[in-house]
């Protein structure tokens, strides 16, 4: 009897097991089809058959893919390969801590990750991600004819494991009307920080105490750095892997809080907005890729220039490699997707959505990234000349060391501390964390 | 005698105009979020009023037109229904005998489960989560869903109490009509506690359609990504650039999120607000 | 129970209820020793060892507590938290009460304003967080356009990144969280059961509204009152994550005021990788839960030999 029960009882928790196992199996299958919905709809909707057949590939990145089907590159990658290609979209905030995760765990969910420069050199160690040589033996991929910071990012790997999936700069945007209306000068490639400095001041409109528009916008979790680079401070120190930073940063620090306490720069606020294209400032520092989502939609007229230059012309270098995941079931079809991206035909829908320059000397020279709806840009030679200034900098470091710092500045900026206490803060807590 | 009637009548407009501050202050978030969801995103970001001046629809449009929300839907409401079912099953099996039973050990056992109430998940996340990923259920639904069906430390108490309520000689009866322990739980118990169970079930949907920390340390993908995350991740972003949050996007989706908690209110009142008050009430 | 077991007098059936009872009971044992006794047991074995996020470790020793203790920025955090959770606490323990007051006052419509007060509790965090964040907003935020009205003149006050407001709106968004719901509603139904007789008494004395709330209702509710508030420091532990996070970010803006323990463990172990320095933060978390917990055990022990 007692028995009995006992085996009663088991067989209650054996079978509340099973009810898991299966809840989690079904769960799984009837995800598919959820998942690929809104692809396949996209690609019904331009209504051409894919050419000969292929499996199902997975690629992550940080951006939502372009809403329209021309300057969509994953939906016409599925067109020109036949491969089905799904879309995972990571957010910036926690796309390369979701990735280490991803390949400390094996995952095979993911076949193609656009990896960070910060994390390639880790990925490779660790055994994450492919070595492309052999697939790039057959193909018609140039690796000889990526920008040369691309290339030395990739020295000492060893091997290729990463393409570079596009050269993508930080420039300064500015608002041509209220340039008009203020009687100055266009910012041209070769202003000099103090013309900035001049401008912003200039630029500025106040209403009573208040600001009504700012002469620039508070520089972002990039493009701080692009300043402090800018006036003189090494940053990324690839010996060592440490954050380098000192009086550079106590300059560039000292000059946002002095603007901001003038109200000729806005505070950093908890409700982030984008006061540029609001029209509630009259110049940025942000990426390039800006122009691709900024395109026609501004109502007023806008150009572009390189940042200004302070004591060198810096600006920080991005990309992100089109890598195949060690553990992907169906790496031939990942190489597939990757060579279709790095294609001409990839690189230059992507260049034409995003705004964005290919890293392939010879596609980029052809001029695809300067996007057909920003047509008050007159400048284009900015984003070459800031390609040409482009450094691989802050983007090496861990997320947590930079984010940390531009809590620093940001406070800084608004007086709550000094810019040398922001500066030593953030290099201690940089210390204390690389090379743990 | 007039003006005592008058002083009352005084004193119960300004309890009115109190109470209807308190419920305005309450509510405005609320408001705030519903109306967001219809602006722009310029004036969203360049205006404080409440009402939309260019009332939009564009939000809504993306959000079931271009987004995954009824895959973030699905994963809601799997992880919601996984959990609770499991808690109701596991939760009432372990509860039975420590409210019924007398056997060796149950202090013991009860201290731990009480003990074990005060630790507050976060404190043990991350060895789970590397305990996780060595099994391998990062980024699926299961390190939520399976610990469910090992009994909630919380919910356990819960059952306990209400079991503890029903008269025992129920159960002494059933004996003597036969029946084995699991016979009176299921025959017995089971029927005479429904509204336990229901409003168990109903405050365990209401956490876990609301629970943003695990879901954050345990999902990667969008493919298995909850409503709330979905919130600061896909929504909250404009499209090619990752540094403009779409205020108004994540109010859209905010309100769509904010609707069932409501109805629950409306029609699930009784078992939400009657189980609040029991659960904090027996401790 | 007694009787029946001295009547048949047979351990035989008392040791076939212990098999039984235990077989009920083995889904938790299994979960406990699972996913909480394994976990605890490997937290600490990892904090002794320089874990990363990609699984690479070697044991270190004490190494990762001593850069802790060495770290401002985790003195700073052990302060935030224990600040955050005891104010927090009482914060939301007056706003409770108080809304349950005010309903407990019968009139017309009271089924509207409970539904107000309650409402914003069950709806999630995140969202509240997201809401607040802009009406909160120095440029565009509803608060201060409202001001504005008042004061005649632009007020644009940087309530979330200001030094001298941000705990005072983080405290005010707590009023908003699911626990303070949770609370009004027990002291509802505490407050409902304080007998009439009790106020007529003290009406008679000529005592005003807050004599009365003085000596005859807060005396009557404070079993519940103690509680709650012991019951608050758990889930506000707990709790703190889920708002703080979409709410001023993982270095807890500004300056780390707002980067309580659990925002720390995250950001060092997801954005610094640094998964063994992390669980030594666990630990240590782990040990203020306990504390707590503690605290909490002892008085509801003390609660239940009230009620008997």
């Amino acid at each position: 009897m007692k028995a009995k029960k006992l085996a009663a009882m088991l067989m209650t928790t054996v079978l509340a097991c099973g009810m898991l196992a299966g809840c989690g199996s079904s769960g799984q299958e009837s995800s598919e089809p959820a998942a690929e919905a809104p692809a396949e709809e996209a690609g019904e909707a331009s209504a051409e058959a894919p050419a000969e057949g292929g499996g199902k590939i997975t690629i992550c990145t940080w951006n939502e893919q372009n809403p329209n089907d021309d300057l969509n590159m994953y939906l016409q990658c599925e067109k020109a390969t036949g491969v089905d290609l799904e879309v995972t979209v990571i957010p910036e905030s926690d796309y390369s801590s979701k990735l280490n995760q991803m390949v400390a765990t094996g995952d095979d969910s993911i076949d193609v990750y656009i990896i960070w420069e910060s994390d390639i050199a880790n990925f490779a160690e660790a055994g994450g991600i492919l070595p492309l040589d052999d697939y790039l033996e057959g193909s018609d991929i140039d690796t000889g004819d990526f920008i040369d910071a691309v290339a030395k990012l990739s020295d000492g790997l060893g091997a290729t494991y990463g393409l570079p999936w596009c050269a993508a700069t930080e420039i300064l945007f500015y608002n041509q009307d209220m340039f008009d209306a203020a009687g100055l000068d266009y910012p041209t490639n070769d202003w000099a920080y103090a013309d900035f400095l001049a401008a912003a001041e200039k630029l500025t409109q106040k209403d009573g105490d208040n600001t009504s528009v700012y002469g620039c916008a508070l520089p972002n979790v990039q493009t701080w750095w692009a300043g402090i680079g800018g006036a003189g401070d090494q940053i990324y120190d690839p010996a060592t892997g440490q954050l380098v930073i000192g009086a550079g940063a106590e300059e560039f620090v000292g000059d946002c809080a002095d603007m901001v306490s003038k109200g000729i720069m806005p505070e950093p606020s908890s409700d982030t907005a984008d006061l540029f294209a609001s029209g509630k400032a009259a110049m940025a520092w942000a990426g390039s890729w800006n122009i691709g989502t900024y395109g026609d939609t501004l109502g007023f007229n806008w150009d572009i220039a390189t940042l200004p230059t302070n004591k060198v012309k810096y600006n920080t270098l991005h990309t992100g490699f089109y890598t195949i995941n060690a553990n992907s079931k169906d790496p031939e079809n990942a190489w597939k997707v990757v060579e279709y991206l790095m294609s001409k035909e990839g690189q230059t829908i992507n260049s034409k959505a995003s705004g964005n320059m290919s890293a392939l000397k010879t596609i980029a020279e052809e001029g695809a990234w300067k996007v057909e709806s920003a047509t008050t840009i007159e400048n284009w030679d900015a984003m070459t000349d800031s390609l040409a200034a482009g450094i691989f900098g802050y983007t090496c470091l861990p997320a947590g060391v930079t984010g940390n710092a531009v809590s620093n500045f940001n406070s800084a900026a608004m007086g709550q501390s000094t810019p040398e206490e922001a500066v030593k803060a953030s290099s201690d807590y940089a210390a204390e964390t690389i090379g743990y | 005698m007039k003006s005592a009637k008058t002083k009352k009548r005084v004193s119960q407009l300004w309890l009115y105009l109190l109470k209807t501050i308190v419920a305005v202050i309450m509510f405005l978030p609320i408001i705030w979020i519903a109306t967001g969801g219809f602006k722009t995103l310029t004036e969203f970001t360049t205006s404080s009023r409440i009402i939309p001046q260019n009332f939009t629809l564009e939000n809504f449009t993306y959000i079931f037109r271009s987004s995954n929300i009824f895959l973030y839907v699905r994963n809601t409401v799997l992880l919601m229904l996984g959990t609770t079912i499991g808690t109701l099953f596991s939760s009432s099996l372990v509860a039975y005998p420590l409210a019924r039973m007398e056997f060796k050990g149950k202090n013991l056992i009860f201290s731990i489960i009480i003990a074990t109430m005060m630790i507050p998940n976060i404190a043990l996340i991350i060895p789970q989560y590397i305990m996780f990923g060595k099994i391998g259920w990062l980024d699926s639904l299961l390190p939520m869903i399976i610990p469910a069906f090992f009994a909630y430390p919380y919910n356990v108490f819960l059952f306990r109490q209400y079991f503890r309520s029903i008269p025992k000689e129920l159960d002494e009866s059933a004996t003597i009509d036969g029946c084995s322990r699991v016979q009176i739980f299921f025959k017995v118990l089971v029927p005479l506690s429904k509204p336990t169970y229901a409003t168990i079930a109903v405050l365990s949907c209401v956490f876990w359609w609301n629970e943003l920390t695990q879901p954050v340390f345990y999902i990667n993908s969008d493919e298995w990504r909850t409503l709330t995350m979905a919130l600061m991740t896909s929504y909250m972003y404009t499209s090619g650039n990752a540094f403009v949050i779409n205020w108004p996007s994540i109010m859209a989706a905010a309100t769509l999120m904010i609707l069932p908690p409501m109805l629950l209110y409306f029609f699930g009142n009784r078992f939400l607000v009657g189980g609040i008050k029991t659960t904090g009430l027996k401790g | 129970m007694a009787n029946r077991k001295r009547t048949k007098t047979s351990s035989s059936i008392r040791r076939k209820d212990t098999r039984t009872a235990y077989a009920f009971i083995s889904p938790w044992i299994i979960g406990f020793v699972c996913f909480t006794l394994f976990p605890i047991i490997f937290m600490f074995r990892v904090s002794l060892t320089n874990r990363k996020l990609n699984g690479v470790s070697e044991f270190s020793g004490m190494q990762n507590y001593v850069n802790m203790f060495k770290s401002g920025i985790f003195w700073n955090s052990i302060w935030v938290t224990l600040f955050f959770t005891i104010v927090m606490v009482i914060v939301t323990t007056i706003w409770a009460v108080i809304m349950a007051l005010l309903l407990n006052q019968k009139q017309k419509l009271n089924g509207i304003f409970q539904f107000c007060y309650f409402l914003p509790s069950v709806i999630p965090s995140v969202a509240l967080a997201y809401a607040f964040r802009t009406i909160f907003g120095k440029e565009a935020g509803l608060f201060n356009a409202f001001l504005s009205i008042f004061a005649g003149k632009n007020v644009a006050v940087n309530w979330l990144y200001d030094h001298a407001t941000v705990y005072m709106v983080v405290f005010f968004i707590t009023l908003f969280t699911y626990n303070t719901g949770q609370m009004m509603l027990i002291f509802r139904s505490g407050l409902s059961d304080v007998p009439m007789e009790l106020y007529e008494a003290c009406e008679l004395d000529g005592a005003g509204a807050a004599k009365k709330f003085f000596s005859v209702t807060l005396p009557m509710i404070s079993p519940l009152v103690l509680f709650n508030a012991v019951n608050g420091c758990v889930s506000a532990l707990n709790g703190s994550f889920a708002l703080l996070y979409p709410l001023t970010g993982e270095s807890g803006n500004p300056d780390g005021m707002t980067q309580v323990l659990s925002l720390l463990i995250y950001k060092e172990a997801f954005s610094n990788m640094k998964v063994g320095y992390s669980c030594a933060l666990s630990v240590v978390l782990f040990l203020i839960a306990a504390l707590f917990g503690a605290l909490l055990f002892g008085l509801s022990q003390k609660l239940v030999y009230y009620e008997n």
